[in-house]
């Protein structure tokens, strides 16, 4: 393993138990994604995406194999030091958004600011970085919306705005633009990809969109949980 | 239908549904079936008590006709005389009370006698022999006889063979001077003793079904002649009904409180159900399904879902009035009568109440649901009118509250209580809004979000403590009521309550009496003058039965009152409108507030009585209320000591002789012969044996109210389950730790819960002195402590079951949670 890699897998495994089978779901799957780098994960549906992203971020543990993260060995960490790894380095966008439903968009950026150590740095005044996090995807008239008052591309906005405040190292993003129409899915892709660039984040993007895919640097195809092969730009 | 009960099962929003009106309906049923179950029994007891279901009452033999009568509609009917008498033992004589009784005797209750009489009396079959006489044990001591022995009645002898313990049929009073003497009827004429002009008094007692009964005693009203009259039972002794009274209040107020809980729950619960089926409308709807259509469908589970609430609480609550009857076990004296199925139906009103009072308005909107929400996941589920749901709930609770209340009083009490309650809870979130906010700076994570969420969530926060707060406030009443009662009955009579009546003591003799007593040990006693007098005129104008329409009211004007007197209100009694009587002009009298209502008598009005031919006329000063089951001489009328000065009478006392001191009866009759001994111990031991028994049962009630009190705390929290599991995954994957989460989760439900058991108690507080000095008539001392205790046991608790709430989602992992929320 090398520590170019800023994300890694080795021979991971996912299987999970339904009833009295076991179901397999990912099959020795190995792959490197260095800093700053946009990388797609594309597959049909139930192909094993989403439980790969999973893994890579640390939001469950694999069967066998190994998942690194920011040079972490995720599965020698136990449950919360994964989350303290995330804190503030990792940033989630999802296909149903996943914004609290009774927070207004200020709040819902602020949570993960929050959730930093009181001596991050990065937490400076919570609330302004929030309003500044919110008026780069254009919402700044929004601030005291709640979810359910917001389209799907504003919420999906608010998302992006949520996982960027904190300035992440690594962006995991589930389908971003899966519950929104062509129109606006291009639009929050655009800013999305600017935000990548401007910050130099690096990206992991599932999707079956081939379209959004072609955007990336690489572009992983995973088959019935097995990463078939690398495609490059 | 049974596999939608299955599917329902299977929801927990249903199982909670099904909990809180099983709770609700169990409540209800076993209190209706066990105080129908009492009331009937306390009738039957009065029965037994009077010894008849109705008995005809004459100067003169009772006619003829009457008998017939009774035999024609199936009634068991007696004959009794009754006379005053001499009784003769060698030299010694004594007047007596002479009872003739018929076979049969007494129809309704019993008669105990006792062949010992250092033992207690055992039910007998039968009446005396020809030529027996059983006798009350004071006959023995003032004649100086033992059982076996002989004695003489006008011109017949008659054997002592049994002492008369218990006699039902037995008139009422304790004050009964002359003891009893019982020989059978068919001896009577032998003994000369009955002529035409004896001062007798006949009786004919009938018992049996009470349609007969009913019959007899419209056919025979009518013909009544002058000398004759007609008494039905009245209610049992004032002493016994006073403690029961008090413990069917708080079983009432119990399940009244516990239904308002339940309807809390039932609406909580509805509203997590209305979320998690507002998905399916919407996928009905989609595909076509009209809003009557919906409307219908969950009309129709609702009703499955009463029927079988009432089905299974009815059923719990049937088994649950059998530990109930079983905790009273046969202290009434008579067995507890089978329990009616109308509690069951007052089970399915409680259902239905509390279910579509408190679920329609949610359901109605559930119908409403958008299509649309099926294409959006988050879309919210639409949520009634919050004034339709307020107006529906409070018209459900206010109707029930009326009904099972019994009146409009203690119903707009509670509501206002409850009400009251609920907007304060409401308020104080809102507005702790504010001051959480600066006590979370630079605390840790944990606590910033916990006290964070308090304040951004503020409906979810004011309907937590909104429901917690009513919960405790219900339980903290409930739990402090219920120990006062308690308490309060227990040191009613304390050990060393009177246990012996002394009566008749006459003026000459009280130095000796006092000194006989202090002896004896005995340093407490008070003695109360006594006379006897007939109330005839009310403000000057002449007052009888006939200016009365029921018969109690009737039986007391007609009857001769004791009036006693004293410089200061007695132990015992409880002033509650005028003053006491003062000596000199201005004096009067103090009326006990019962027979005031009974003789519509108010302060000012001014009574004269009767006494030995002169005159005794006083305004009403004052109005108490007396605790008849304090073993205490007690009286209706009472003025100041001055007042009697001018009328010959006698004393009374009452005075707790230990069980050691076995000699204290016959040295006081050797003594003071003329004054009367009562002793009330097995009076006593039954008022105390229903103490320990009532406050049993009244715990086992209070039971109920805590299962509706965690009912309600679950629903809340079951309301927001699937809010806080997302935020939980959402939280996880930005970050959180396990600790921070629970810390998070604890402190917004520590503090939630500091609020709500303080707001709660301090109301509870206010409360149990309003239903203590407003329903229950007690002394109530505002138990603060309580009120910081309320605090502290809310932050707990609550803070305890946030702890296990999350304890189980924060474990799962945030890539399952999340997989199950797309």
């Amino acid at each position: 393993m090398t520590l170019d890699y800023l994300i890694e897998a080795r021979q991971l495994c996912k299987q999970v138990r339904n009833g009295e089978q076991w179901l397999t779901l990912l099959r020795d799957v190995d792959l490197g994604i260095r800093q700053g780098e946009v990388v797609a994960i594309v597959g049909a549906s139930g192909s094993g995406k989403s439980t790969l992203l999973g893994l890579l971020a640390g939001l469950d543990v694999a069967t066998r194999g190994e998942a690194r993260l920011l040079g972490e060995s995720l599965g020698a960490l136990d449950e919360d030091e994964r989350a303290r790894l995330r804190a503030g380095r990792v940033g989630f966008v999802f296909q149903s958004f996943q914004l609290l439903a009774g927070l207004t968009a200020l709040e819902n950026v602020i949570a993960p600011l929050e959730l930093l150590p009181r001596d991050d740095e990065r937490r400076g005044d919570p609330e302004a970085l929030a309003r500044a996090a919110l008026a780069e995807v254009g919402l700044n008239e929004r601030l005291r919306h709640f979810p359910n008052q917001l389209s799907g591309g504003e919420q999906q906005r608010v998302a992006l705005a949520r996982a960027f405040v904190v300035r992440p190292a690594v962006l995991f993003a589930d389908e971003p633009t899966g519950n929104l129409d062509a129109r606006t899915g291009a639009r929050v892709i655009d800013l999305l990809f600017d935000l990548q660039r401007e910050r130099g984040v690096t990206l992991v993007l599932v999707t079956h969109d081939e379209s959004l895919a072609g955007r990336c640097d690489r572009c992983y195809l995973l088959t019935d949980g097995r990463l078939s092969g690398e495609a490059g730009r | 239908m049974i596999r939608q009960l299955v599917r329902d099962w299977r929801s927990s929003e249903m199982r909670l549904l099904l909990l809180a009106l099983v709770v609700a309906v169990t409540a209800v049923t076993a209190v209706d079936f066990f105080a129908d179950r009492i009331d009937r029994a306390i009738r039957a007891r009065a029965t037994a008590l009077f010894g008849a279901d109705l008995v005809v009452t004459s100067s003169r033999p009772v006619s003829p006709a009457s008998f017939a009568l009774a035999e024609k509609l199936g009634l068991k009917s007696v004959s009794t005389v009754a006379f005053p008498s001499i009784a003769l033992a060698g030299d010694a004589s004594l007047l007596v009370k002479v009872e003739a009784v018929g076979e049969g005797y007494p129809p309704r209750g019993r008669l105990e006698v006792s062949d010992d009489p250092e033992r207690p009396g055992q039910p007998v079959e039968g009446i005396p022999a020809a030529g027996e006489a059983w006798v009350e044990a004071r006959v023995l001591h003032r004649l100086g006889l033992k059982l076996g022995d002989s004695l003489s009645l006008g011109d017949s002898r008659f054997v002592v063979s049994r002492l008369i313990t218990f006699q039902a049929d037995a008139g009422g009073s304790v004050f009964q001077v002359a003891p009893r003497l019982m020989i059978a009827l068919s001896a009577l004429p032998a003994t000369g003793l009955l002529t035409p002009m004896s001062r007798a008094r006949h009786k004919l007692l009938v018992a049996g079904e009470a349609s007969a009964v009913t019959d007899f005693r419209a056919a025979v009203k009518p013909g009544l002649k002058r000398w004759e009259g007609l008494r039905s039972v009245d209610d049992g002794r004032p002493e016994i009904s006073a403690a029961l009274d008090r413990a069917t209040r708080f079983m009432r107020l119990a399940s009244i409180l516990t239904i308002v809980l339940a309807g809390a729950a039932v609406a909580l619960a509805i509203r997590a159900f209305g979320r998690v089926e507002s998905r399916r409308v919407a996928i009905w709807r989609g595909l076509g399904a009209t809003r009557t259509w919906i409307r219908r469908y969950y009309l129709r589970r609702l009703a499955v879902l009463v029927l079988l609430a009432t089905g299974v609480g009815g059923a719990l609550g049937f088994v649950a009035q059998f530990g109930l009857a079983g905790l009273l076990g046969d202290w009434l004296g008579v067995p507890l009568p089978g329990a009616s199925a109308w509690p069951l139906f007052a089970g399915l009103v409680t259902a239905l109440l509390s279910l579509f009072g408190f679920a329609l308005p949610p359901l109605l909107a559930l119908s409403r649901t958008s299509p649309m929400r099926v294409l959006r996941a988050d879309a919210q589920p639409v949520l009634p009118s919050v004034w339709l749901s307020l107006a529906s709930m409070s018209l459900a609770s206010f109707a029930f509250l009326v009904w099972q209340a019994g009146g409009p009083r203690l119903a707009g009490l509670v509501f206002a209580g409850v009400l009251a309650v609920v907007v304060a809870m409401f308020l104080a979130a809102w507005s702790l809004a504010a001051v959480a906010r600066r006590f979370a700076m630079g605390r840790a994570a944990g606590w910033r979000l916990g006290v964070a969420n308090i304040v951004r969530y503020r409906r979810r926060s004011a309907l937590l403590m909104a429901a917690f707060g009513v919960a405790f406030l219900v339980l903290v009443l409930l739990g402090g009521v219920r120990e006062d009662l308690i308490d309060t009955w227990r040191s009613s009579l304390p050990e060393d309550a009177p246990n012996h009546f002394l009566v008749n003591i006459q003026r000459h003799e009280l130095p000796n009496l006092r000194a006989f007593l202090r002896q004896r040990g005995i340093q407490r006693f008070r003695l109360y003058p006594m006379v006897r007098g007939r109330l005839l005129w009310r403000d000057g104008k002449p007052i009888g039965s006939a200016d009365y329409s029921g018969e109690r009211a009737k039986r007391l004007v007609s009857r001769e009152f004791f009036l006693s007197a004293a410089e200061a209100l007695p132990t015992a009694n409880k002033l509650i409108a005028g003053r006491w009587p003062v000596a000199g002009e201005t004096s009067g009298f103090s009326v006990e507030s019962g027979i005031a209502e009974t003789l519509g008598l108010g302060l000012g009005d001014v009574l004269g009585f009767d006494i030995a031919g002169r005159r005794l006329r006083l305004p009403i000063t004052s109005l108490r209320e007396v605790q008849w089951d304090s073993m205490q001489p007690n009286f209706f009328v009472m003025t100041h000591p001055d007042a009697l000065k001018a009328f010959a009478k006698s004393y009374i006392t009452s005075v707790y002789v230990a069980d050691g001191d076995a000699a204290f009866t016959t040295d006081l009759v050797r003594r003071f012969p003329a004054v009367t001994d009562l002793d009330v111990r097995v009076l006593l031991t039954r008022i105390r044996r229903i103490i320990s028994r009532v406050s049993a049962a009244v715990e086992f009630v209070f039971g109920f109210s805590l299962l509706a009190g965690i009912a309600v705390l679950l629903a809340a929290i079951q309301t927001q389950r699937a809010e806080r599991r997302q935020e939980i995954a959402v939280l996880k994957t930005l970050g959180a730790s396990r600790r921070q989460l629970q810390a998070a989760v604890a402190s917004e439900f520590l503090l939630l819960g500091a609020l709500a058991g303080f707001l709660g108690s301090g109301l509870a507080v206010l409360g149990g002195w309003l239903l203590a000095s407003q329903v229950f008539d007690l002394d109530y001392q505002p138990p603060l402590l309580s009120w910081l205790a309320g605090t502290g046991l809310g932050a707990l608790l609550l803070g305890g079951i946030g702890w296990w709430v999350v304890r189980g989602i924060v474990r799962v992992s945030p890539a399952r949670l999340l997989r199950e929320m797309r």
